[in-house]
Parts: C-alpha cells; sequence; structure tokens
C-alpha cells in the first residue's frame, strides 16, 4: 500500500524534524490560548500572561534539566554551564548552536560590558526562535532582588508564514498576531529598539532556559529581545546570593 | 545529548495541562479547550503531514483511519494504534493505543480530576486535521488507561456530509 510505504521512508532525521513541528505548533496554540486578547485587560493582564508562559518553560526547563547526563550535572562554573546552553542544550532543542556567548568579567571590579553575540536565525513560521544569544551581565548592574514579573521586551511581529495556510483557503480569519500594536509595560534591555513588542512568542524560551539553569545549580533573571529578525538576544542575569 | 525533541513536546504538554487545571475548575472545560487547540494544531499539522507523507487520495473512511494509525501517529508521536471498526455502516473506528508517549510523565490524574482527558489535545488534532481534508468527524476518548480502564481508545465517527443531510430533510 502506498501510504504505508511513505510512512516507513522517513528516517531519524525526518522523525526529528517531524517531533519539532509538533512542538512548533503546541507553542503557537498555547501562546494564542494564554495570551491575554482583551485589549482591555491592560498591562497587568498582558504581564500575567507573560508570567504564566514564562512560569510554564520554567517548569519544562527544570523537568529537562532534571534528565541530564551526571557528568553535565557536575558542571561547576558557571560559564561552563553557559557554554553547555549554548551548544549542547540549543542544538538539541532547536538544531543549532549558538554563535557565541560573550560575558562580563565578574572578577573585575569593573565590569567590561556584555560583548555582542549574534546568531543568524533560520525563520520559523510559528515564531519560535531557532537560535539566540546570551548576555550575561553583573547582578548589580541589573536585575537585583528577587525576579520580578516577566519583563516584555520589544519584539517585531512573528516571522509571517510562507504562502497560504489552511486557515486563509477556507476563509477563516488569520490569528492577528501580526496586526497587534505596541504593548503596554515594555521594558528595553537595549538601546533603540523600535519595533512592535511581540514578547508573548518568547517568554516560554526565557522560562525554558531559566528552569534549566535552576536545575543546574544556577539561580538567574532571563529575558529576550529581538533589535531584527531573524537575530535574537537572551540576556542572563546570574543571581547571586 | 540525547534527543530532547520528543521530551520537550510531552513535558510541555503536562505543563500546558496543569496550567489549564488551574484556570478552569470544570473537567469540562479543561477537555474543551485541549480538543480546541488540538483543533487549531490539526488544521496546520495536516500540510505538514500531506508534505511529508506523500498519501495518495483516499477511498473509504478505512483507509483514512489505517492512514490516521500507520502513517500520521508514528510519523509524528512514534506509535502505531492498532485499528478497529465498530459497525456495519463502516464510518465508526477505534484506534486502539497500547503506548501513549503524551503521558510518559503521568503516573495518574490529579486528585479531583476523574473527568480529565488528559490526553484531549489528539483528538482535537485528529478532528482539525480531517475537517481540513473535508471531512466531519467526531472524535472522543472511549477509553483511557488513566481512568482506570484496560486500553486507551480514541473513537472516530466520520459524519454524514452536509449534502446528503439536506437531501434527506427535502424529503
Amino acid at each position: 500500500m502506498r501510504a504505508r510505504s511513505a510512512g516507513r521512508s522517513l528516517g531519524a532525521g525526518g522523525r526529528r524534524m517531524a517531533d519539532a513541528v509538533l512542538f512548533e505548533f503546541l507553542h503557537t496554540e498555547m501562546v494564542a490560548e494564554l495570551w491575554a486578547h482583551d485589549p482591555d485587560s491592560g498591562p497587568g493582564g498582558q504581564n500575567m500572561s507573560l508570567s504564566v508562559l514564562e512560569g510554564m518553560g520554567f517548569r519544562v526547563g527544570q523537568a529537562l534539566g532534571e534528565r541530564l547526563s551526571r557528568e553535565t550535572l557536575a558542571y561547576r562554573e558557571e560559564l561552563d554551564i553557559l557554554k553547555f546552553l549554548c551548544k549542547d542544550l540549543w542544538m538539541a532543542v532547536f538544531q543549532k548552536q549558538m554563535d557565541s556567548l560573550r560575558t562580563n568579567h565578574q572578577a573585575s571590579p569593573l565590569p567590561r560590558g556584555p560583548t555582542s553575540c549574534r546568531t543568524t536565525v533560520s525563520p520559523s513560521s510559528s515564531g519560535w526562535p531557532r537560535a539566540c544569544s546570551i548576555w550575561r551581565k553583573h547582578p548589580r548592574y541589573g536585575g537585583a532582588g528577587s525576579p520580578p514579573p516577566f519583563h516584555s521586551p520589544c519584539l517585531p511581529s512573528p516571522h509571517p508564514r510562507v504562502g497560504p495556510g489552511p486557515r486563509e483557503r477556507t476563509g477563516r480569519t488569520v490569528k492577528p498576531e501580526a496586526q497587534r500594536g505596541p504593548g503596554p509595560g515594555c521594558w528595553l534591555p537595549l538601546p533603540t529598539v523600535t519595533c512592535a513588542p511581540r514578547p508573548q512568542f518568547l517568554a516560554f524560551t526565557c522560562g525554558l532556559l531559566r528552569g534549566t539553569l535552576c536545575t543546574l545549580g544556577v539561580k538567574s533573571l532571563v529575558t529576550a529581545s529581538v533589535a531584527a529578525l531573524p537575530a535574537c538576544k537572551f540576556q542572563v542575569v546570574i543571581q547571586k546570593s | 545529548m540525547y534527543l530532547v525533541n520528543k521530551d520537550l513536546f510531552v513535558l510541555t504538554y503536562g505543563a500546558l495541562v496543569a496550567q489549564l487545571c488551574k484556570d478552569y475548575e470544570k473537567d469540562e472545560d479543561v477537555n474543551k479547550y485541549l480538543d480546541k487547540m488540538g483543533y487549531g494544531i490539526g488544521t496546520r499539522l495536516v500540510e505538514d503531514f500531506l508534505a511529508r507523507s506523500c498519501v495518495g487520495r483516499c477511498h473509504s473512511y478505512s483507509e483514512i483511519t489505517d492512514i490516521i494509525a500507520q502513517v500520521a501517529f508514528k510519523m509524528y508521536l512514534g506509535i502505531t494504534p492498532s485499528v478497529t471498526c465498530n459497525n456495519s455502516s463502516r464510518n465508526e473506528f477505534s484506534l486502539i493505543l497500547d503506548k501513549n508517549p503524551l503521558v510518559e510523565f503521568v503516573e495518574e490524574l490529579p486528585a479531583g480530576r476523574s473527568s480529565l482527558c488528559y490526553c484531549n489535545l489528539l483528538c482535537g488534532i485528529i478532528r482539525g486535521a480531517l475537517e481540513m481534508v473535508h471531512l466531519a468527524a467526531d472524535v472522543t476518548f472511549l477509553q483511557d488507561r488513566l481512568k482506570g480502564d484496560s486500553v486507551t481508545e480514541i473513537g472516530i465517527t466520520f459524519l454524514k456530509k452536509p449534502e446528503e443531510k439536506k437531501y434527506r430533510r427535502k424529503k
């Protein structure tokens, strides 16, 4: 039967892609369902929605972290942990490594400031980031105290789908994420970001990173920003107890 | 580094169900939203499935159900449910799941959630995907191991086409 042989031809690489697609679609629906649609809900409602998404990502990151090998869990240096995130975890989750990691030097009394770390991101139709960079910032210069609710960075609209999707063909309204205006309560960790904020698509990822770091013994605050698609930056602030 | 993709999906799904249980008191509401989200996924997933699998045109409901079980479930969840036909008109089928990766990290339903259909997303996905290829169907869980049943069974009932219904009314 033709259908059976078509199914069997899917190799390991194809199977991995199918898993990724399933997760991307689930993430898109989660954001659509949990993101505060009501424009009257105000900044409080939207920040709560972002916190919910970030919290879910945190729990998933913790669970993923617990399934890591013992060699990984034995990392002692924070830099080694961040390198693990950039190389191994990112490769496993997003099929791409981060290009580079920049960090200030905590030992020096005057931090030199973060070096930029850009990665090119292959566009994703669901808006799920394919790769991003991590900034590490000294806690004295940001993110003091207990992590606040998720701060919404400025993000542009999610990458549009190429070609008409099934919803367009049936005449249904495409979900209006791309038409939304700037949201309130925007925190800009980077200067001069002039784009409509779409923080809901990166909230889960930030939580995922924070959760994995937590399992590896690093308490952190993770925020994301997109200056220009397809690049994306994650800022990791290590919380010192 | 082990492949985390499937775990990522399963864990994320678990976090989603937990969040919906916090947001909605009634199991029926959680089931409804899982089905609704699954429907949204299914309407998009079917395109991805058709592009990857290159299945040809089907000529019967039985053939379609076989493809769902042997190709689609295999492709996305790595399992192959068995298919049974439940009636002589051959429009009611069951998918029997021996293994269900979505419940890999679930031991039992939360307390006070005895009517929760934990995997109701799957029903919505199947329903949404079928609707995109112009097939209306009711898809529900008939049995669920998490509820104490011996197997997990998804029932698919292909509904009559609207033109046939209109014809009957005119009579």
